[in-house]
């Protein structure tokens, strides 16, 4: 039958069939392994005068199944991969997908944006050190990227299966809350060269096909820094630097003296003054650890001398408290002692030891643990000698 | 009289039972002969592939070409051309198809000029036309067939005058 002859049938077609048939769906994990004989016939029966004759079969009509070479690769953060300055071994993690009808290598490599907007919105403005690529060993047996994940290109992907590749990078120190980092990670299909090594390139079959031979057809799409129909995808991850940004405040107020008492109170000899110190850490601050207060009252009390209140009474606004989230009730004040790591009761799960100390006119409070947007007030009196 | 009558009868049966045998004989020669020249059925097909492109003023068109470069997902048209090249009509002329491996049938594409459709999900024992065809999931409960379970395809064509042909085709997609 010409060519002709069928369009003249297709042509025949009711148009709510031919959209059917084009609104099917295309994309296809995985489909028919490359090189299989897709065969068929056609068998008729019919009468003659009434009279049954026999069957007759078509000859076959066969093609072989070529390469489709396709893939994906997408990361799998949900979100900028934190890092803090100083640190090393920062994981990207990625999933590259062999969605081909045939096992393939991969290429791996990875691109540092140099400026431009980065995965999850932010802007380049920085790049990491010693960035590889590491690719999930099975034989490493646990999720995540491990030591033991030493392969820096894919192996005998099969079709249809998906590994991890990670890419792993040091940050020096220096670095300023909020700065991005982003990478690309690009895949490349290659040929299964049935060893350990990369295999090499493939080759797109182009013009006609080749007869008794298995052609080699480009799927792709394009990725975020690829072409379509160039075996190749790629994906893009952040890294965001996230350190702790504290700010500290100091205020104090006279509470009373022995002439006014708490009307109009001055700083006489006597007075008792109260002073608050807050320590907050940035909204988007990392986790901030062994925070240490030291405050010295020396410069601002230059004449004579001061004493703590040492009646430890939270009620009474005496003694030294502490106001932090970690406490059972975290608006309130809880007390605390000079007694070196037995403070007093009343902090619910907080086991830091505070290390309030009272000598030479200095203040020293440690251990305190900040999360991004928190912040604990430290409140004492003295009075004027 | 009555014998001759009789003889003439005799001759008669000796005569018809002579060319009864003579037809015996070499009537498998004769018999394949009348397949092709007499009675002759012809039966030939084509698988395509469709694609689709876009032409010069911008509209989709769906073209036919061999189907020489063929990967999962591309859609498949099979064209079965049956000719009656004897000088008696057929009738009941039934073409089977077999839905072939690896492909799946698409939905609503198999067509032939005044044939009658039908399908078989149990490998051409049994068919129906599509609604009422039904298979045995895997809970043992029945359910409405999909294109998926579909084995076969057969057109029914009431006659097939002589020498004249029909085509009857189906699109299946490259699992």
């Amino acid at each position: 039958m010409s060519d002709f002859k069928i369009l003249r049938k297709l042509v025949g077609i009711p148009t709510t069939v031919l959209l059917l048939t084009m609104m099917a769906p295309n994309a296809m994990a995985v489909g028919t392994a490359s090189n299989t004989s897709v065969t068929n016939f056609a068998t008729v029966n019919y009468d003659v005068a009434s009279v049954g004759q026999p069957a007759i079969n078509s000859a076959l009509v066969a093609f072989v199944v070529d390469t489709r070479v396709d893939l994906t690769v997408s990361t799998d953060d949900l979100a900028e991969v934190a890092v803090t300055p100083g640190s090393n071994d920062n994981v990207m993690t990625f999933t590259v997908t062999n969605t081909g009808n045939a096992p393939h290598d991969f290429s791996l490599s990875s691109l540092a944006l140099v400026g431009g907007t980065g995965a999850f919105g932010g802007t380049d403005n920085i790049n990491a050190n010693d960035v590889q690529i590491f690719v999930e060993t099975a034989a490493s047996g646990s999720a995540g990227y491990q030591l033991t994940d030493v392969d820096t290109h894919i192996n005998a992907l099969a079709a249809d299966a998906s590994i991890n590749v990670y890419i792993v990078s040091d940050f020096s120190t220096g670095y300023s809350d909020g700065d991005i980092a982003s990478y690309y990670l690009n895949a490349e299909a290659r040929i299964d060269n049935g060893g350990s090594t990369l295999g090499g390139a493939l080759v797109e079959t182009v013009g006609g096909d080749t007869e008794g031979s298995v052609d080699i057809v480009f799927a792709d799409d394009a990725g975020i820094n690829d072409a379509a129909g160039d075996a190749t995808d790629s994906s893009q991850d952040d890294y965001q630097v996230v350190t702790a940004t504290l700010t500290i405040g100091k205020t104090s107020s006279v509470i009373s003296d022995p002439v006014n008492n708490t009307t109009d109170p001055k700083r006489i000899p006597g007075a008792v003054i109260e002073y608050e110190i807050t320590v907050s850490n940035g909204v988007s601050g990392a986790t901030a650890t062994s925070v240490a207060i030291t405050d010295s009252l020396n410069t601002e009390i230059t004449e004579g001398d001061i004493a703590f209140q040492t009646t430890y009474n939270v009620t009474a606004l005496q003694g030294i408290s502490i106001r932090h989230p970690d406490s059972t009730i975290p608006a309130d004040f809880y007390e605390y002692t000079n007694a070196g790591g037995a403070e007093a009761a009343g902090r619910g799960a907080v086991v830091a030891d505070w290390n309030v100390t009272d000598t030479d006119n200095v203040v020293t409070v440690t251990g305190i643990v900040l999360d991004g947007g928190e912040s604990a007030t430290i409140r004492f009196r003295v009075t004027i000698q | 009289m009555k014998n001759k009558k009789l003889f003439g009868t005799l001759f008669a049966a000796v005569f018809t039972c002579t060319i009864a045998v003579a037809h015996a004989d070499d009537g498998l020669k004769v018999t394949a002969e009348a397949a092709e020249n007499e009675h002759g059925i012809a039966l030939s097909m084509t698988v395509s592939e469709e694609v689709e492109e876009v032409n010069m003023v911008g509209n989709k068109i769906i073209r036919l070409v061999d189907a020489d470069s063929i990967v999962p997902g591309d859609r498949l048209v099979y064209v079965t051309t049956v000719k009656n090249r004897s000088q008696q009509s057929a009738e009941n002329v039934a073409i089977v198809n077999p839905v072939p491996e690896h492909t799946t049938y698409l939905e609503g594409s198999a067509q032939g000029d005044s044939a009658t459709v039908t399908f078989s999900v149990d490998g051409a024992k049994n068919f129906d036309s599509e609604k009422n065809l039904t298979v045995t999931d895997e809970n043992g409960d029945r359910r409405a067939a999909t294109t998926t379970d579909y084995t076969h395809i057969r057109w029914v064509l009431n006659s097939l005058p002589a020498k004249a042909e029909a085509d009857v085709l189906f699109r299946a997609r490259l699992n």
